[in-house]
């Protein structure tokens, strides 16, 4: 009986891919339980991290793309030792690709948003990335010292540096009164 | 206002699109279909033939170029010693513009062939995506960058005006060096065949005679030792010198000498010797 497709012996083997091998049916739901688990964790502050580099437009993008790549080296990742700080990386080399907006941070509109000076984006946009990055995590979203430094690749010691001057920037943009 | 610490909180919460791993597993389904229909990558890739065509391409200017300037560096030794005659040596050179223009033709095919693939690649992407998940990709994305296809290509211009621009400044100066070389031969070869018709039709029309003191005493043995001699250019405005070492009436000379061009024509040649008295022609224009 012919195959319906004949396949010529110079031909190279069909490439597999994650879940392909028999359809859906043998993707393991162990693995697909455990990402998920993985991407509840990590997704957080992959994506404030990643939105608060290079904005919330190509963020989000890039935070697609690395969890898209995490799911395709999947066995890969689940054995490293600090797979968010790589897929950090995975996004940053992504981000690349795209050209920055002129807005990175794009103003809501104050129905969604009454608790945000609408100054605020603006004041973004003048830090610098890393000063962004960790005052979002530190201070936005009270993310430890040591998590941020894991997710950026710098020391504590930068980050608390980072957040502190971008705190500071912010509140002198902002005009916001810190109380001793 | 509340604190900057809760706006940023408040801000990147309604601004932040959040990814779950549903989304995720959904991507790896749309990037499957893209894979299974994306045109077979072929072994030789236009991008490395690119990457090899431009590495070769300035291989070869940088061989070139030091080789040029090995070739051109002075005698530091022996300055009056032969050198090898010039047609010689400018022999040796013609080999470079065909490797040169093979070396751009390389890159050029490689980089329109490596266009031509994204652009077949990108038609079978939006074929393979259905409606379904184009309607879940029209939200609108920032644009790819362009930068590094911009980048290559004007690299390739860049070095392509280079490389003609030398190639060009490269020729007029042989064929000035080629010229000035004719115009000694034709002039000694009238001097020695004692026709002054000869003599006169290398020089311009408003050229006159200052001086000319011994110099026929000399005349064979300096064609005779000119034809060794190496020619080389001194100035870019049309000058060029050679040195010379001979025989003189037994006696070992050494001695300089120089052409003006004035157009295909020789405006003034000058020379010095050691034991002859100068002899210089000079044009009306360029002596006042």
């Amino acid at each position: 009986m012919e195959s319906p497709m004949p396949v010529s012996p110079k031909s190279p083997p069909p490439m597999v891919y994650r879940g392909e091998v028999a359809g859906e049916d043998m993707a393991d739901a162990a693995e697909r339980r455990e990402f998920t688990r993985f991407v509840k964790e990590t997704e957080p502050r992959l994506s404030h991290a990643l939105a608060a580099a290079y904005g919330i437009e190509i963020g989000a993008e890039v935070t697609a793309d690395a969890l898209a790549w995490a799911w395709e080296h999947w066995d890969r990742v689940r054995g490293m030792g600090n797979p968010g700080g790589y897929l950090y990386r995975v996004g940053q080399s992504k981000a690349r690709r795209y050209l920055r907006p002129r807005k990175l941070f794009p103003a809501l509109p104050r129905q969604e948003t009454p608790g945000v000076d609408p100054e605020l984006p603006r004041a973004l946009a003048s830090l610098s990335a890393r000063q962004r990055v960790c005052v979002v995590l530190i201070h936005g979203f009270g993310y430890p010292e040591r998590e941020v430094a894991d997710l950026v690749g710098i020391s504590r010691w930068s980050v608390r540096t980072h957040a502190e001057r971008g705190l500071a920037r912010l509140n002198q943009l902002l005009e916001v009164t810190v109380d001793a | 206002m509340p604190d900057a610490g809760s706006q940023l909180a408040e801000y990147f919460e309604a601004a932040t699109e959040r990814i779950d791993a549903d989304d995720v597993f959904a991507a790896a389904a749309v990037q499957r279909q893209l894979r299974e229909h994306r045109a077979p990558q072929r072994r030789v890739r236009p991008a490395w033939a690119l990457a090899a065509g431009f590495l070769g391409v300035v291989v070869l200017v940088g061989g070139v170029m030091l080789s040029t300037w090995l070739a051109q560096r002075p005698d530091s030794v022996e300055p009056a010693t032969f050198s090898a005659p010039v047609s010689e040596a400018s022999g040796s050179w013609d080999w470079w513009p065909l490797a040169v223009v093979g070396g751009l033709v390389i890159a050029g095919t490689g980089f329109v062939l490596f266009l031509r693939r994204r652009r077949a690649t990108k038609e079978v992407e939006m074929k393979t995506i259905d409606e379904k998940q184009q309607e879940a990709h029209e939200a609108p994305t920032p644009r790819r960058s362009r930068r590094p296809r911009f980048i290559g290509l004007a690299i390739l211009v860049v070095l392509a005006g280079a490389i003609a621009t030398w190639a060009v400044i490269e020729a007029n100066q042989r064929s000035d060096i080629e010229l000035a070389t004719q115009l000694v031969d034709e002039w000694i070869a009238g001097w020695n065949a004692a026709d002054p018709e000869a003599v006169a039709a290398v020089f311009a029309e408003d050229v006159r005679q200052e001086e000319l003191a011994n110099a026929q005493a000399g005349v064979t043995n300096v064609s005779n030792t000119l034809r060794t001699s190496e020619l080389r250019a001194t100035d870019t405005d049309g000058t060029f010198r050679w040195t010379a070492q001979f025989d003189l009436r037994g006696y070992a000379q050494t001695g300089e000498w120089e052409i003006e061009l004035d157009g295909d024509l020789a405006a003034r040649i000058e020379g010095e010797w050691s034991a002859v008295d100068d002899v210089r022609l000079y044009s009306d224009d360029s002596e006042s």
